[in-house]
């Protein structure tokens, strides 16, 4: 029982950081709503009991890309609001009853009393296709790379 | 121990949320941070179904993998557009983009 509570809070904390993405008229503000929305999917997975998959989404998106972005926007001044909140609401709401509705007509039959942590097959996906590993890594590099070029070329803020 | 249903019914509601903000939203950082929202909604979507129920699979690693490597493209693709537009002083505002190209 503890445990549906200590989710509730969990998932009100992701819902409302994510709902204040839009409402926040601060970018630097909206960004740390963000990060608030990964901390809170991190907690999540922590009660889900997959352990790893947390420390990953802490030390890669809390740690990782947060800090990033936040120090590229940190000195974003007040920015001009471009949403129209009632509309963003009220299509949020009917994705979200659509969704549901289209999801739980196809939902799998979980047994809910096995929990296998997932990650412990990540050696033999190592093993059976690297390839893929490789290509991600590559893509990411190159990513980087052509990242740093472009604002080079233009901004001329990276020398 | 955590209802499976719960951790879909979250995961569809950040969904939602992430989409409404692609539909709604015009300012060219938050649709980013949007996407970012939706890549969240389908990693717990992901981590939760191969928890509960489903073996143990390879797959399952290996797409998530992918939507962390996805998810970090994109924030490198949001700073470098962000200085880049920052920098030569045009809208964020998505609907008066008239020039973008090199």
């Amino acid at each position: 029982m503890l445990d549906i509570y200590a989710f509730a809070i969990v998932a009100a904390i992701t819902l409302i950081s994510a709902i204040f993405i839009f409402v926040e008229k601060k970018l630097v503000h909206a960004v740390i709503a963000l990060s608030l929305a990964f901390l809170g999917s991190a907690l999540l997975f922590f009660l889900i009991g997959q352990t790893l998959v947390a420390l990953l989404q802490l030390v890669v998106f809390v740690g990782g890309f947060s800090t990033y972005l936040i120090v590229a926007v940190a000195t974003e001044e007040k920015t001009a609001k471009l949403i129209n909140l009632r509309n963003f609401l009220v299509l949020a709401f009917i994705l979200s009853v659509g969704s549901a509705v289209l999801m739980l007509s196809y939902l799998p039959t979980a047994n809910a009393n096995h929990s296998t942590n997932f990650l412990l097959s990540a050696s033999s996906a190592f093993q059976s296709s690297y390839a893929l590993f490789y290509v991600i890594a590559l893509l990411l590099f190159s990513v980087s790379i052509s990242g740093v070029l472009i604002i080079r070329k233009f901004a001329r803020l990276v020398v | 121990m955590i209802p499976l249903l719960y951790i879909y019914a979250l995961s569809i509601a950040l969904f939602a949320i992430g989409l409404a903000g692609i539909a709604t939203e015009r300012h060219l950082v938050v649709i980013m941070l949007s996407v970012e929202l939706v890549f969240v909604a389908s990693t717990i979507a992901l981590v939760g179904h191969f928890s509960y129920g489903a073996a143990a699979n390879p797959q399952a690693v290996l797409m998530l993998f992918s939507i962390f490597a996805v998810a970090a493209v994109e924030i490198i693709t949001v700073i470098t557009f962000y200085v880049y537009m920052r920098h030569n002083r045009i809208e964020f505002d998505v609907t008066k983009l008239s020039r973008l190209k090199w």
